[in-house]
């Protein structure tokens, strides 16, 4: 900063407004007794520049306002900064403002109000803003080096603050402003990738991001495509599988049919041969049945035959028997006849044998007979030829053979009787023939009798069997045709039944359990086949969504703009790294240089320092802190004058480090008290050297000593507050 | 096709290959034959499966399209898709057979997983010939390549009553035995560093076979690696990349020394790279030039100094230091003092 002029008003002894017109770029020397307000001015300087407008409080009124008034201090300045032309203009207490304006074009124009302008103007000396209340020592920024004021003493304890704005001021003052261009250019490359903590900056996360949101899509895409091609290989496989299972179900299936129908036809044929054999059972018992209908027939056949016979036999026997008969009738009849004849002349012994008739009644009930009860048990004998009893019977009883009857039997007798003696002999040869034909006819009669009774006995048993076979329809011929169609029928039957018995021994043995394992073979089969489709269908389903999502599609465009994102963020990444290591090299170099300038600012300090002191003077060095020491004795521990020569000689030497980069405002406020003329005369030379770099400023009440300063800018400051 | 080396003209490069094929389908032929990977997977999009059949198509004449090892014919595979019926005059080579082609024979078999040691014209060499032309068309890797590999290995010899094996696999045209068989490859280029790609074959066969090679791809991969020792070597770049079309993709990779001079031909040959599809340029290896005189031409005290470090380190072999030499080279030109 070159001052210019500064204008106070209400500022402790300035309550009249006070005009500081012309300073000169070069060497100002202000003057005036004590109290006139010298260090006032620089004060308020300081406050212009470096306190905000608002700030209040007891300390700043106690600080800014005149004793006893209650002014509100108006300040104001102009200056050049970095070749520009600036006016600062601040009113503190009530009614606070701050303005910064610049010249351009010949007229200034505001450049920023209130916080912003207290802002610019810190940043102009590097200067921090203190929390509250007024800037103190460790606000000053570069003013804290540049200006010696009577508050600070000779040589403050430089704040870390300063340290480091010194540092990096005399970095950047060791710089050119090419450099200060060329480095303002990295830095504007490097924030295209950096946030000013050196991270990477929110393009640069958001790059990042992207990237891996895509390689994340690029994953998940390809994820789900290497899966897709995994259900493509499992449904080639399970296709496989289910043509195999498929096989594997019909065979098992044409098993299964197989053992079936065997079991069918086993169990048809059991069927069959149980029907064959009931068939045969059947056509057995019909062939029996016809057959014994056919003997029946027969023996009804021959039971009639037989009745026939016997029934001819009998009949004939009959005949026989009846002729027999009809000769034992005629025998007895002869006999009889003969007994008649012979009786003829019994006749009247006969009759009147016949009129002594005795009969045994023995009645089986109560019965009357001729009035006489008789009871069973009670036999009644009468003899007499004629009973009667009443509601039952007349029964006359005459002896056979009377003559009535016998001229019944011969009617020709009536006419002409018989001789007795050629009956007799007739009766005899007949007699003789009877008995000789007697036994014969005995015989025969026996026999026919017999006969007779063997064909009644036949006749019964065939009329027996007849009645067995009453049921018995149709004729023989129809029954043997009968009996060979039932036969045939058997023998069919009986075929069937061993063909059935031979298909079932060959059908071998007991199909069931066969027919169980198979199945139970294709219900597994079956099972595995259901399941194995199922799960084709699901895949197959699974598999069409999936081609729908056209996933290789996705993945191409995807993994393209992957690679994009990757190229270029690899290219950033490089590019980024190169601006870092650019710009971190730069500062280094200038960290480094900067960290040399300590020994730098000791040599220079110590030249200072000897040109003041005497070449034999120690040399000056500067510790951690900036802080001189001589001899290695620290500059508190020095005489006055020697502390406040060493301190402006650091300070200079510091300054002239400054000056590089911008001319500066160095302060000097009576700093040289203690200094003795002789060395007092060096400290104006090296000022008037050093204003060849810097805009001095001395305040002094003997400005008698600074009479070799002749190009020196004079302000005799008990003039100028007379002149307001 | 993923086009992942075409940064954002990735889209560009795919749309090209669909045009170049709806162009090259209106070539007069007997037939076209496509011998594989029409498709680079079978997942790809199904609107995408429909533009191909499309095209395919339009060809006047019969189409016989193999599955290849990209897109065999599995479940779910492109094959799948109904457009592949809807048109009488494309075939898709389903299984290994005879197929009639305007009075010739075509033997073809459908490739069916994606990796094999097995020859896929194996079944060829049992095979009675018919009588007549007889072509045969296959996918895979001709042997003496890798014997070993799992890309479906084809013997190299010449097939004995097969008048033409047409191939695919290879992205680039090579050509066996007197033009027995070759690979067309493909119609369009597909990735920097294929030796010659972007063609399709007209072949006319008979007892000797006549190849037509047939330059089809509208797009020009250009990958060009120089080493620049002297200057006027990159102006000669500059030159070339004047000289080619806007459509184009364009990579180059430089090394060697770049002068301080030459700084802004670099920066107008990426003013140029920036009109084409796609442009890159990696110089990690690109130093700048040992001329010390450039390092005393910049600002004095940390710059110098830091340049002067970092030179030493890119010479030791840290591209990172050789990359900011070249910002600084950049930066200082740019503000003009250096």
């Amino acid at each position: 900063m070159i001052l210019e002029s500064v204008v106070i008003e209400g500022f402790r002894c300035f309550d009249r407004r006070i005009e500081l017109p012309n300073f000169a770029p070069g060497i100002n020397i202000l003057h005036g007794p004590n109290g006139v307000g010298k260090s006032t001015i620089v004060r308020a300087l300081g406050h212009l520049l470096l306190d905000a407008h608002s700030t209040t409080g007891q300390a700043a009124k106690s600080e800014m306002q005149p004793w006893g008034r209650s002014l509100s201090p108006r300040l104001s300045a102009v200056f050049t900064h970095r070749s520009e032309r600036y006016r600062a203009e601040k009113q503190f207490l009530a009614s606070p403002m701050a303005r910064l304006e610049r010249e351009e074009k010949s007229v200034f124009r505001p450049v920023a109000d209130g916080v912003a302008a207290n802002q610019k103007l810190l940043e102009m000396f590097r200067a921090a803003a203190p929390a509250k209340g007024l800037a103190g020592a460790d606000n000053f920024g570069l003013l804290q080096v540049l200006w010696t004021t009577q508050a600070a003493g000779p040589l403050p304890a430089w704040s870390a603050g300063v340290r480091e704005v010194v540092e990096r001021s005399l970095g950047a003052a060791i710089t050119s402003p090419a450099t200060q261009a060329i480095a303002k250019a990295i830095d504007a490359r490097w924030k295209e990738y950096y946030t000013p903590k050196g991270s990477p900056n929110i393009a640069w996360k958001t790059r990042e991001a992207d990237r891996e949101a895509a390689h994340r899509d690029v994953e998940r895409i390809r994820l789900d495509w290497q899966t897709a091609e995994v259900l493509r290989s499992r449904l080639a496989n399970l296709r496989a599988t289910l043509a195999a299972e498929t096989a594997l179900a019909e065979q098992s299936q044409a098993a299964l049919q197989q053992a079936t129908e065997r079991g069918q036809t086993i169990a048809e044929t059991r069927q069959r041969l149980a029907d064959a054999r009931a068939a045969e059972a059947t056509a057995h018992r019909q062939y029996e049945s016809v057959t014994t209908n056919l003997e029946a027939c027969r023996k009804a056949s021959a039971a009639a035959r037989d009745r026939d016979a016997a029934q001819a036999a009998l009949a004939k026997s009959a005949a026989e028997l009846q002729a027999a008969n009809d000769a034992a009738a005629r025998l007895a009849t002869l006999e009889a006849e003969f007994q008649q004849v012979e009786a003829l002349g019994n006749y009247a012994k006969e009759w009147f044998a016949g009129a002594n008739v005795e009969l045994t009644i023995e009645a089986e009930t109560p019965i009357t007979v001729d009035a006489i009860e008789v009871q069973p048990g009670q036999p009644l004998t009468l003899k007499t030829n004629t009973i009667h009893i009443p509601g039952v019977a007349r029964i006359t009883a005459r002896p056979a053979g009377t003559r009535d009857e016998l001229l019944k039997r011969r009617p020709e007798w009536a006419a002409t009787p018989p001789d007795i003696d050629t009956l007799r002999a007739k009766y005899k040869a007949l007699r003789a023939d009877i008995a000789a034909t007697a036994p014969k006819i005995k015989e025969a009669l026996t026999t026919a009798q017999r006969a007779q009774s063997t064909a009644e006995a036949n006749i019964r048993n065939a009329e027996r069997q007849l009645t067995q076979f009453a049921n018995v329809t149709g004729s023989i011929d129809d029954l043997t045709r009968q009996q060979s169609d039932a036969a045939l029928a058997f023998t069919a039957a009986k075929a069937q039944r061993e063909n059935a018995e031979r298909d079932l021994n060959a059908a071998g043995g007991d199909p069931e359990p066969a027919r169980l394992a198979a199945a139970e073979a294709f219900r597994v089969n079956d099972a595995k086949l259901t399941k194995t489709r199922t799960e084709t269908a699901g895949l197959e389903g699974e598999l069409k969504a999936t081609t729908q999502r056209s996933l290789y599609s996705q993945l191409v465009v995807k993994e393209e703009s992957l690679a994009s994102l990757d190229d270029a963020l690899t290219r950033q990444n490089r590019r980024a790294k190169a601006l870092d290591l650019l710009k971190r090299s730069i500062e280094k170099a200038e960290s480094e240089l900067a960290a040399s300038l300590p020994a730098q600012i000791a040599t220079q300090a110590t030249e200072i320092w000897r040109r003041i002191a005497g070449p034999s003077a120690a040399a000056l060095a500067v510790d951690e802190t900036w802080r001189p020491t001589a001899a290695h004795v620290p500059v508190d521990h020095l005489s006055g004058g020697e502390a406040e020569q060493v301190a402006f000689a650091t300070r200079l030497a510091l300054a002239k480090e400054l000056a590089k980069d911008e001319r500066h405002l160095a302060v000097f406020d009576d700093a040289f008290l203690s200094t003795d003329p002789a060395r007092v005369q060096a400290v104006i030379e090296l000022i008037e050297e050093a204003a060849g770099q810097l805009q001095i400023l001395i305040l002094t009440c003997h400005p008698e000593r600074y009479d070799s300063l002749q190009t020196a800018n004079r302000i005799d400051l008990a003039a100028v507050r007379q002149n307001f | 096709m993923k086009a992942a080396s075409a940064g954002p003209a990735s889209a560009r490069v795919r749309q090209a290959r669909l045009d170049t094929a709806a162009d090259l389908v209106r070539l007069k032929a007997d037939a076209l034959l496509v011998a594989g990977d029409t498709f680079e997977d079978n997942a790809v999009d199904r609107a995408l499966i429909d533009q191909v059949a499309a095209i395919l198509a339009r060809f006047d004449g019969p189409v016989f399209v193999l599955p290849g090892n990209h897109d065999p014919l599995v479940p779910g595979s492109v094959w799948d898709h109904p457009a592949w019926g809807q048109n009488s005059n494309i075939t898709v080579i389903r299984e290994a057979r005879a197929y009639a082609l305007n009075g010739a024979t075509l033997l073809a078999a459908p490739l069916r997983e994606t990796h094999s040691r097995l020859d896929p014209t194996a079944w060829l060499e049992t095979l009675p010939r018919p009588e007549g032309l007889v072509i045969a068309m296959s996918h895979g890797t001709v042997e003496g390549v890798d014997p070993d590999t799992e890309h479906h290995p084809i013997a190299a010899h010449k097939r004995q009553g097969i008048h033409y094996l047409a191939l695919g696999h290879w992205h680039s045209t090579a050509v066996y035995n007197d033009a027995a068989m070759a690979y067309s490859g493909t119609h369009e280029t597909t990735k920097f560093g294929e030796r010659d790609s972007g063609n399709v074959l007209r072949v006319t066969i008979g007892e000797t076979n006549a190849i037509e090679r047939i330059p089809t791809g509208r797009l020009r991969w250009e990958s060009i690696d120089e080493e620049i020792r002297h200057t006027g070597e990159l102006d000669v770049l500059r030159s070339k990349l004047l000289t080619l079309p806007a459509e184009s993709l364009v990579r180059i990779g430089l090394k060697g020394l770049l002068h301080a001079a030459e700084a802004p031909i670099l920066n107008h040959i990426d003013d140029i790279g920036r009109r084409f599809l796609h442009y890159t340029r990696d110089s990690e290896y690109l130093l700048p030039a040992d001329d010390a005189a450039w390092i005393e031409t910049l600002p004095a005290g940390a710059v110098q100094l830091a340049a002067s470090r970092l030179r030493a380190a890119a010479e030791n072999g840290d591209t990172t230091a050789a990359e900011a030499l070249l910002e600084l080279q950049s930066i200082a030109a740019q503000a003009g003092v250096a």
